[in-house]
C-alpha cells in the first residue's frame, strides 16, 4: 500500500475517488471510494497545539499541508493549514466516522471552532456561470421551549421534485424567507456534464457527491475558505479599530425568558454562559463567555435583534456563529450587521 | 454636622460612554442612525494633545472629524461646569489630528459636552444630554451647520437600548462600587476556564479597562486596582465561597468547581446578585462638612 506522502500522492488519492477507478485506489490501500468531505476549521491555534483528530499530523512535502499518521485509520485525514485563522481539513473516512472525529476534536481544544457560514456564503455560486442551486436545506428547531411545545421545521429539497407538485416551488421559497438555509447543494456543469456536485453545510462542512477534476475542486473549497478567513479578517479588524457592536437581525421574534433560562446555565447549541444584568420586557442585557473559547462577550438582545460586542481579543467567529446556530435552533433567517452594512456575506 | 445630597446610581459612566459613542454609528433594529454617523464623523477616544500655547498636556475624551469640521468632545457626570477645561481645548493645534488618524482642517474646532442630566450649565458650549432621550442645548454655538443640522435632527432619540461598548471600567467609576462589579462580571467568569491560571487584580483592571488600559496615569490604575480588590473580596467572602480563592496573588476557581450545568447556574445567579441590576441606589453626590 503506497502512503501517502506529497501533496502529488493525496490529489492523486483523490482523484482515484472521483473517477472509482479501482486499480488506482488499490494502489492506496482501498477498494471502494467514500465520497470527499471538507470541514472548513476556524482557528486561534498553532498546527501542533490543536494535534489531529485522528492520531497524529505528518507533513506533506508541500508547507502547511500534513496528512495524519495513526495505526488503524492513517492517511484518512489531509490538513490545509496555509491560512493563518481558517484550515480545511479533507477526509476520506465515512460521513458518520468522519462527523464525531472532527466534532470531538474541535469540542475538546480550546481556540478552535467551525466555520458558520451566512445564508449569502451559501448560496455564494449563485449567478455564476456554469453554477446552479440543485437543492437545498431548512431548519428552525424551536430549541428554547421544551420538547413537547416546540413547532419544529425541517425541510429538505432536491430542486426538479418540484415540478410533480403544483405549488411546491412557492412553499419553498416562502419557507426559505422566513427560516435558516442549514444546506444548500451546487452542480457545476461543463460541456453538458456534471463537473462538481457538491453539499455545503452551514456548518463549514462540504461533501463532494461527484466531481472529475480534484484541482477544480480543491479551488472550489478553497475558495469558499478565503472568502471566510477574509471575513475573519475583517470582522477582527472591526473589533480593533472601532466599539460599534456587531448586529444580528432575526426573522422570528424570540422568547426572551427562555433565552435567557439556556444561557445561564451555559448549555444549549450555542455554548454561551451568560448573566442577565439588565431587563425589560421587550430587551435584555447579558454579560458572559463563549465556552467555545472563553472569551468575553457582551449580548444586548431584543425579540427580533441582537447586539453583540466583543471586547479585547476575543473571536470574532462568535458573530457568525450565534448567527447561525440562534437561527437554526429559534430565530429564524439571519444577517449580520456592522454599521448598517452587512458583513460574513 | 454631616449632610447628604443623593443622586441614583445607575451605571452612570458607562451610560454616558456608551450612549454618546453610539452617536457615531448606526443600527438596523430598531432603525438608528447617530447625528454624527450622519454627519461623517470618525472619532478617536481619549487622544493626547498640547495647547498651542503653553504646550500643557490636553486630553479631551472624544475628538472627531469628517469633511465639514472638526469636534472635541468632553463626557462628564460632574456637577460643576466644564467650561474652563472647554476654553482650554480651543486652543489644540488642529494640524495634530493627522496623527490620530483625523482628516486636519484649519480654524477652532466644535468643543462641546455630553452628559447625562442638563441641570449644570457648560458656558458658552453646545450641550449634549444622552440619558434615555438625546437632548440638545444652545447648538447656536456650534460653527458647522451640517452637524448642527444632524444633531437637530437628532434631538428626542431613544438611547436606552443602544449596544454595550467593549469598555467595562473606566477610569472615573473609582468611586461607584455597583458599577465596578457590574463591569467585572463576565471577566470574573473567565476565571472558570478550566485552563485557567486565574487572574491577578491588575489583570482584571486592565481587561476591563480594554482599550483604555495603556491611556491611564498610574494613580488611577492604582485607584481602580484598589476598589477592584474591595468588590472581589466582597465576592469571596458573600457569594462565591465555594468556587472561587485568592491563592498566590491571583483569583482562581477552588477545585470543587466544575462546568456542569447547575454549578455554572448557580454562579450565574450569585454573579447577578453581587452585581446588582442597574437601578435607582441612593448615594451620595458629595459630602459637606
Amino acid at each position: 500500500m503506497r502512503e501517502i506522502t506529497t501533496l502529488g500522492d493525496l490529489k492523486g488519492r483523490l482523484q482515484a475517488g472521483f473517477e472509482n477507478n479501482e486499480e488506482s485506489l488499490e494502489v492506496f490501500g482501498k477498494t471502494y471510494s467514500t465520497q470527499l468531505k471538507a470541514y472548513m476549521i476556524e482557528s486561534n491555534q498553532s498546527v501542533v497545539g490543536a494535534g489531529c483528530p485522528i492520531g497524529k499530523w505528518r507533513g506533506l512535502d508541500s508547507t502547511g499541508w500534513y496528512g495524519n499518521r495513526d495505526e488503524k485509520l492513517p492517511n484518512t485525514l489531509f490538513l490545509d493549514s496555509t491560512r493563518e485563522r481558517v484550515w480545511i481539513i479533507y477526509s476520506i473516512l465515512d460521513a458518520a466516522e468522519s462527523d464525531l472525529a472532527i466534532k470531538n476534536w474541535i469540542e475538546s481544544r480550546k481556540g478552535l471552532d467551525r466555520c458558520w457560514l451566512s445564508r449569502k456564503q451559501l448560496l455564494h455560486w449563485d449567478g455564476m456561470e456554469h453554477w446552479s442551486q440543485s437543492g437545498l436545506g431548512l431548519r428552525f428547531s424551536d430549541g428554547l421551549y421544551p420538547e413537547e411545545d416546540a413547532g419544529k421545521f425541517s425541510l429538505k429539497a432536491w430542486y426538479g421534485a418540484n415540478r410533480y407538485i403544483v405549488g411546491l416551488d412557492e412553499v419553498i421559497e416562502k419557507a426559505k424567507e422566513r427560516f435558516a438555509i442549514y444546506s444548500a447543494r451546487w452542480q457545476k456543469r461543463r460541456n453538458g456534464s456534471v463537473a462538481i456536485s457538491a453539499e455545503w453545510y452551514s456548518n463549514g462542512k462540504a461533501t463532494i457527491n461527484r466531481a472529475v477534476d480534484v484541482d477544480e475542486v480543491l479551488l472550489s473549497i478553497s475558495e469558499m475558505t478565503n472568502r471566510y478567513d477574509d471575513a475573519i479578517s475583517a470582522a477582527t479588524e472591526l473589533r480593533d479599530t472601532t466599539l460599534c457592536a456587531f448586529e444580528i437581525d432575526f426573522s422570528q421574534e424570540i422568547d426572551l425568558d427562555a433565552f435567557s433560562n439556556t444561557v445561564a446555565k451555559g448549555t444549549g447549541e450555542m455554548k454561551l454562559w451568560l448573566v442577565q444584568t439588565e431587563a425589560e420586557s421587550d430587551f435584555r442585557r447579558f454579560r458572559g463567555v463563549d465556552l467555545h473559547t472563553w472569551d468575553r462577550v457582551l449580548l444586548d438582545v431584543g425579540p427580533d435583534f441582537a447586539y453583540l460586542t466583543i471586547p479585547g481579543k476575543g473571536c470574532v467567529n462568535a458573530a457568525p456563529r450565534i448567527a447561525t446556530i440562534q437561527g437554526e435552533d429559534n430565530a429564524g433567517r439571519t444577517s449580520i450587521f456592522h454599521d448598517g452594512v452587512e458583513i460574513f456575506a | 454636622m454631616t449632610g447628604w445630597r443623593y443622586l441614583p446610581e445607575r451605571d452612570d459612566r458607562i451610560v454616558l460612554w456608551r450612549n454618546t459613542i453610539q452617536l457615531f454609528y448606526q443600527y438596523n433594529r430598531p432603525n438608528f442612525v447617530g447625528p454624527f454617523k450622519a454627519a461623517g464623523f470618525r472619532y478617536n477616544i481619549e487622544p493626547l494633545f498640547l495647547s498651542y500655547e503653553q504646550g500643557e498636556n490636553l486630553e479631551p475624551d472624544i475628538v472627531a472629524s469628517c469633511e465639514t469640521g472638526w469636534l472635541i468632545l468632553e463626557l462628564t457626570t460632574q456637577p460643576k461646569s466644564k467650561e474652563p477645561k472647554l476654553d482650554r481645548y480651543r486652543s489644540i493645534d488642529s494640524r495634530d489630528l493627522s496623527q490620530y488618524g483625523l482628516s486636519v482642517h484649519d480654524g477652532e474646532p466644535d468643543v462641546m459636552t455630553s452628559r447625562l442630566s442638563d441641570n449644570v450649565d457648560d458656558g458658552p458650549y453646545c450641550q449634549i444630554t444622552v440619558d434615555n432621550i438625546l437632548k440638545i442645548e444652545k447648538e447656536e454655538y456650534l460653527h458647522n451647520q451640517r452637524l448642527k443640522d444632524e444633531l437637530i435632527e437628532a434631538e428626542g432619540m431613544d438611547l436606552r437600548r443602544l449596544p454595550e461598548i467593549p469598555i467595562a471600567i473606566i477610569p472615573e467609576m473609582a468611586g461607584k462600587w455597583k458599577e465596578i462589579r457590574r463591569g467585572l462580571v463576565e471577566i470574573v467568569m473567565q476565571i472558570f476556564d478550566p485552563n485557567s491560571d486565574g487572574k491577578t487584580p491588575v489583570q482584571l483592571v486592565d481587561d476591563g479597562l480594554e482599550r483604555l488600559s495603556d491611556k491611564i496615569r498610574p494613580a488611577v490604575r492604582s485607584q481602580l486596582i484598589s476598589k477592584v480588590n474591595n468588590a472581589m473580596e466582597d465576592l469571596l467572602q458573600n457569594h462565591l465561597s465555594l468556587y472561587l480563592e485568592f491563592k498566590d496573588g491571583r483569583y482562581r476557581a477552588t477545585e470543587k468547581f466544575k462546568t456542569h450545568h447547575k454549578t455554572m447556574e448557580f454562579i450565574a445567579l450569585r454573579l447577578r446578585e453581587w452585581a446588582g441590576t442597574p437601578k435607582t441606589v441612593q448615594t451620595p453626590l458629595f459630602k459637606s462638612e
